[in-house]
């Protein structure tokens, strides 16, 4: 198929421009995030003092390190909690007789998918929050609390995804299997859960995206304490939601939103890797 | 059939325990604000004294906004597809990098920027336009990625029996290809309407918290998920949890009525 | 595309149409501190009332933010909590006209025993020394605000000499906010930018004075809301930042008196 016709030059090109201003835009998003963090990525001794634990912006103390801690556990928990609950409901989902419960449930998946996520938070502030205070003791905003709130949120996500994984796998398979005098349990794990792995891993890794870059929700429930968390029952923050809270008090061009920057692209340089992984393990046959 | 089952049992457990999730979800905040859903709450301006008042402005600011944001973003996200999936021959994995790494980009973090370029170099205020612009960043890779999907669902045998019979490949893609992948494009600009319509964190810092009495471009555009975060943090009036509530049943409603006009349009389509 | 190309144009002319509607009027722009907003919601559209042909927007988004914009010429006056630091202004000179004190209350969860404690307890209290409220074993649970907030420096500048509240603190973002956190947590401190004594929680007295709206004077932790405009301002501007600093009703948002 080449480009043969004289009709398709101009066309050819327009796309190709739109191509070009979409590549450049996006380059720029992330050359902007360097260039604005160059400025505290370029000074002396600047690894040591954003790895360190101190957060102490308006001294000269950028630490990120309970940044970092708090959004690598606040995200664990949220998939440790919603990837065995979005599993269940893709195999229910997946395996249900009648195509109308398929394709209503997929619907409510995808409705349930655009729910805001202020309104998340909203409900973690109302229920989450006291029943953290009186289960697990200490103020109520804490890790455990934005973990269980991102749960629930990136659930719809996990388990739209999970869904479809286990639809691409061909029916023949599972009736195979059962013939052979396989159980339906051991069907689901031998076979069809194996054979669905590579969509399984990509939608989990849509999961971590989603789980890493929600703010609002998270904001409104974990505390966002600038320590270093000792437990789950502590607050903390996360990158994004330390993004959120300072960024009203360091307008650009200062050191302060230089360290705003470095936190946006330890973000970014993590969106990339779940890219690559996911490309190399969760590639769809 | 009867031996074996454990797993499937516990399945259905854990997808019973999800679906009472999302009912304590749903039911909290719909139980608390359909009371107060009346027409003047919807027609009148809101009151940053009692935390009441309507949610009129913010209404209008989030249609505004959102529609502009797609009538920008569609036509490129469209044309990049076009150029991805029908005159490459294989899709550009640099472009493909970028874009799914972009489409992940925490709404924050393309806040960051939008602020430093919008407000920081082109000296625009945090108003409509801005956060217009936020979610444009934001939507853009999106509507890429909906687009490669309707495409490159179009079968090949199409595009090769039109190129057979003497179209171009420009007059193959307007007269075959598009019409072919228009239901699942028009279902996921739905889909990206509600997720712009949902959208809080960047718009915060880029259209700011308040709506101003006198409307344009240039004038702070707080939208409805904003302003269920704004009454709900700032607001120190008794009545601001079922204010807040009320505007979260409104934007629930919008955004599933705009998944499902989609849908039924997308439908029409087929 | 023919009809794409048409609806962008439309919208294009639609905003040129928007903004030119703007600019053939004259357009004021406040930007600043929220804990204010309220009152100038109302003053503002009085203002305008006097002067036929000039509208002016109100933003919120922080004193920071307002004091950047106002200096580097993008709005017209800035609302700030916070006196101006050189590296937002870019060591411009600005006027400042103060709007008056807006006093900043210390209140305390429903369940906390104490009603009343000295200053040095406050302090031990909220720099995180004292972990458990006086004569009680209640843990206390010290709420604060981001640092871009001006009752944040009132605290750490007038009750704390400087130091810094206790690092376990708990951070809300507005003064609803932490509000809502105050009376929901048990054992929680916090304070709130507000003339009004809020419901459901409890105000603590210091040194034997209890704030209440009937005699602000008496209290003695406040901010100082004030106006900034660029010294090179317009009469119209200079004469709003007056109109706003005089009107009577500000009492009514609990700002009183000069700002000293």
């Amino acid at each position: 198929m080449t480009l043969r016709s004289g009709r398709d030059r101009l066309p050819n090109r327009m796309a190709m421009g739109a191509a070009l201003v979409f590549g450049l835009l996006g380059s720029s998003l992330i050359a902007s995030l360097i260039l604005g963090g160059w400025r505290i990525l370029g000074e002396p001794r600047a690894l040591a003092n954003l790895l360190s634990n101190v957060w102490d912006p308006l001294a000269g103390h950028y630490g990120i390190g309970p940044f970092v801690v708090g959004t690598v556990v606040v995200s664990l928990l949220a998939l440790v909690v919603s990837v065995p609950l979005a599993l269940g409901t893709a195999v229910v989902v997946s395996q249900s007789v009648g195509r109308w419960v398929k394709e209503s449930a997929t619907q409510a998946l995808n409705v349930l998918t655009a729910v805001p996520s202020v309104i998340f938070g909203w409900w973690g502030l109302q229920m989450v929050v006291p029943w953290v205070r009186t289960h697990a003791g200490g103020p109520g905003f804490s890790l455990l609390a934005a973990g269980l709130v991102l749960a629930l949120m990136v659930l719809p996500t996990l388990a739209l995804f999970f869904t479809q994984a286990l639809a691409r796998v061909p029916e023949t398979y599972r009736e195979a299997s059962l013939a052979l005098g396989g159980t339906p349990d051991r069907t689901l794990v031998r076979v069809i859960l194996r054979c669905a792995l590579p969509g399984l891993l990509n939608g989990l890794f849509v999961g971590v995206a989603r789980a890493l870059g929600e703010t609002m929700a998270v904001q409104m429930v974990i505390g966002g304490n600038t320590l270093m968390p000792s437990g789950l029952r502590d607050p903390g923050a996360t990158l994004t939601t330390q993004i959120i809270t300072d960024m009203t008090v360091f307008p650009p061009g200062t050191r302060g939103h230089a360290v705003l920057d470095v936190m946006a692209l330890i973000l970014m340089i993590g969106m990339y890797l779940l890219v690559r992984l996911s490309e190399r393990w969760g590639r769809l046959s | 059939m009867r031996r074996g089952r454990t797993l499937h049992r516990l399945a259905w457990i854990l997808m019973m325990l999800s679906a009472a999730g999302f009912v304590a979800v749903l039911s909290s905040v719909l139980l608390r604000g359909f009371p107060d859903l009346t027409w003047p709450f919807l027609s009148s301006w809101p009151n940053e004294a009692t935390g009441g008042g309507g949610i009129l402005p913010e209404l209008i600011n989030t249609v505004v906004m959102v529609g502009m944001a797609l009538l920008v973003t569609a036509p490129i996200g469209i044309a990049v597809a076009i150029y991805q999936r029908e005159y490459r021959l294989k899709p550009q994995s640099a472009l493909q990098h970028l874009s799914a790494t972009w489409l992940a980009a925490p709404t924050i973090v393309v806040a960051l920027v939008v602020y430093r370029v919008a407000v920081g170099w082109f000296h625009w205020p945090v108003s409509i336009l801005t956060g217009t612009l936020a979610l444009a960043v934001i939507n853009l890779p999106f509507m890429v990625s909906v687009a490669e999907a309707a495409i490159g669902g179009v079968p090949d045998s199409y595009r090769l029996a039109s190129l057979a019979l003497g179209a171009s490949r420009f007059e193959t893609v307007t007269r075959v290809v598009l019409p072919a992948a228009a239901s699942p494009l028009i279902e996921g600009l739905g889909m990206a309407a509600a997720r712009l319509a949902g959208e809080s964190a960047a718009l915060i810092v880029t259209a700011g918290v308040n709506v101003s009495r006198h409307f344009g471009l240039f004038s702070p555009g707080e939208t409805l998920a904003v302003h269920i975060w704004y009454i709900r943090t700032e607001g120190v009036a008794l009545g601001r949890d079922t204010a807040s509530a009320a505007t979260g049943v409104v934007l629930l409603i919008l955004v599933t009525v705009l998944l499902w006009i989609s849908r039924r349009l997308a439908r029409w389509f087929e | 595309m023919a009809w794409m190309w048409a609806l962008l144009l439309t919208v294009l002319a639609m905003t040129s149409g928007a903004v030119g509607a703007n600019s053939g009027r004259a357009h004021l722009s406040v930007v600043g501190a929220t804990s204010v907003l309220a009152y100038l919601r109302r003053a503002v559209p009085e203002w305008e009332r006097n002067h036929p042909g000039y509208t002016v927007s109100l933003s919120g988004g922080g004193s920071v933010a307002g004091l950047v914009e106002v200096s580097q010429g993008r709005a017209s006056l800035a609302v700030s909590d916070i006196p101006p630091r050189e590296e937002w202004t870019g060591s411009k000179p600005l006027v400042a006209v103060p709007l008056g004190r807006l006093p900043v209350v210390f209140i305390v969860n429903q369940t906390v025993p104490a009603r009343a404690v000295r200053v040095k307890t406050l302090r031990a209290l909220l720099a995180g020394r004292e972990t458990t409220w006086p004569r009680t074993r209640v843990p206390v649970v010290v709420m604060t605000r981001p640092l871009a907030s001006g009752a944040l420096q009132v605290v750490r500048w007038r009750v704390l000499g400087g130091q810094r509240l206790s690092p376990r603190a708990i951070v809300q973002l507005s003064n609803g906010a932490m509000l809502a956190a105050v009376r929901e947590t048990p054992g929680a401190i916090g304070f709130l930018e507000t003339g009004r004594v809020p419901a459901g929680v409890r105000t603590l007295a210091i040194d034997g004075r209890e704030y209440s709206a009937r005699s602000p004077a008496d209290w003695s932790y406040f901010s100082t809301p004030t106006l900034y405009y660029r010294v090179d301002a317009s009469p119209e501007v200079r004469d709003l930042a007056q109109f706003l600093a005089s009107r009577g009703f500000r009492a009514q948002y609990g700002i009183t008196g000069d700002a000293s």
